[in-house]
């Protein structure tokens, strides 16, 4: 969820906002720009190339964690190799 | 092409570097603004040397961060960028004073530098965590709106916070101690490199630690020519002083991370002790390090990290 930019990144605890929300998923899934996908597949290859310690410590984060944080990672390091 | 000696840091690279800079935070700050049109946003990309794929990575943090993350530690990041650019090139030159070639001049502009660069990354992470893992009952879809009541979060003990302002006071003790673990992070980046931006004219440890000119010109010289008739003082001490500071600063701030939600506690406790490993081999080497850094092997960082992440350690 956290990549589509129309639906919550955490589900809402309110069980029945939760299924409606599940819902709503399933009868509509959400579009997911496709370049925000090429992105993070180009993000963890700087990432594999550049750091060591985060390609290793990116394994104990759960998904939605792992994709923005590689996303932040690979700006980080893109704009550190233009300066 | 000729500099000019009364502006050396003026030299078409270091121009082009503040263009490129110019153009990050540009674009940086477009992409926070939820009236932007792609189109504008890829304008900005054009006056970065980058390759199809390259802007992707621009794109995918457009898409994603401004809604999760307030823009203040990218902001902050890019002043810690302006710090690195101030470096000059014109070391040798006879008319300039070494130490005014040198932007980090004592521990609080090294501070104020790893705070920009790392503190601000960290205090990053925490608003990631907080945006994913938490549900925003105001701001399902734009959680980072919940943030923006936080501008002080960075480390600044002179400075009255209002914690009445605040949502939660505990957040801000965490984003406080979250930055100061950068900064430790920090200290460990800097004494692993500190041969290697020597090198590129960098030099990172204050220019206060130095007794005088003379051993801080020598201490440039040594990654110059290793070789020399009279072996300058070793870097050692300055590069054990950084990693044992950020030894300190990780075992004060280290509680705090605990405080977090609980399914980024681990990855960011495996985060840290990975990257402390290097700590613990220039601790091991008893501060020697090479012109390429400290290698660490995989199978020891992946020791560390899942040792950390499950709280073996």
């Amino acid at each position: 969820m956290v990549l589509s930019p129309d639906l919550p990144p955490c589900p809402p605890t309110n069980l029945a906002k939760h299924i409606q929300l599940l819902a709503q998923i399933a009868f509509k899934p959400p579009s997911i720009p496709e370049d925000t996908l090429i992105g993070l597949v180009h993000a963890e290859e700087i990432l594999g190339e550049g750091s060591k310690s985060f390609d290793v410590a990116k394994l104990a984060f759960g998904r939605e964690m792992r994709i923005p944080l590689v996303a932040v990672y690979a700006w980080c390091r893109m704009t550190v190799s233009l300066l | 092409m000729d500099d000019d000696p009364a502006n050396p840091s003026d030299t078409p690279n270091h121009e082009i570097k503040t263009e490129y800079l110019a153009a990050i935070k540009a674009h940086l700050i477009k992409s926070y603004d939820p009236t932007i049109s792609r189109t504008t946003l890829d304008a900005i990309l054009d006056h970065l040397p980058l390759s199809q794929s390259d802007r992707t990575v621009f794109h995918t943090f457009s898409n994603l961060v401004p809604r999760l993350v307030p823009i203040h530690p990218f902001l902050e990041l890019c002043n810690g960028y302006e710090t690195d650019l101030r470096f000059t090139r014109r070391l040798a030159d006879p008319g300039r004073k070494l130490e005014d070639c040198l932007p980090i001049r004592d521990s609080a502009d090294l501070l104020a530098y790893a705070d920009d660069v790392a503190g601000s990354v960290a205090s990053a992470c925490c608003y990631l965590a907080w945006s994913i893992l938490l549900p925003s009952v105001d701001n399902p879809t734009r959680p980072v709106l919940d943030h923006t009541a936080w501008p002080n979060d960075r480390v600044d003990k002179t400075s009255e916070f209002d914690a009445t302002t605040a949502t939660s006071e505990d957040r801000i003790r965490i984003l406080q101690n979250a930055r100061e673990m950068g900064h430790a992070l920090q200290l460990v980046n800097i004494a692993r490199d500190v041969k290697k931006d020597a090198l590129n004219n960098r030099i990172y440890v204050p220019v206060s630690s130095f007794p005088d000119t003379t051993t801080l010109q020598s201490f440039l010289d040594l990654t110059r020519n290793p070789i020399l008739d009279q072996p300058p003082p070793s870097p050692n001490p300055y590069i054990l002083d950084l990693v044992e500071h950020a030894f300190e600063l990780r075992e004060k701030t280290a509680p705090y991370m605990e405080l977090l939600p609980r399914e980024a506690k681990g990855g960011l406790r495996a985060m840290v002790a990975s990257y402390f490993e290097i700590a613990e081999e220039i601790m091991r080497r008893g501060g020697e390090v090479e012109l390429t850094g400290v290698r660490v092997s995989r199978k020891k960082r992946l020791r560390a990290a899942a040792a950390a992440m499950w709280g073996f350690t």
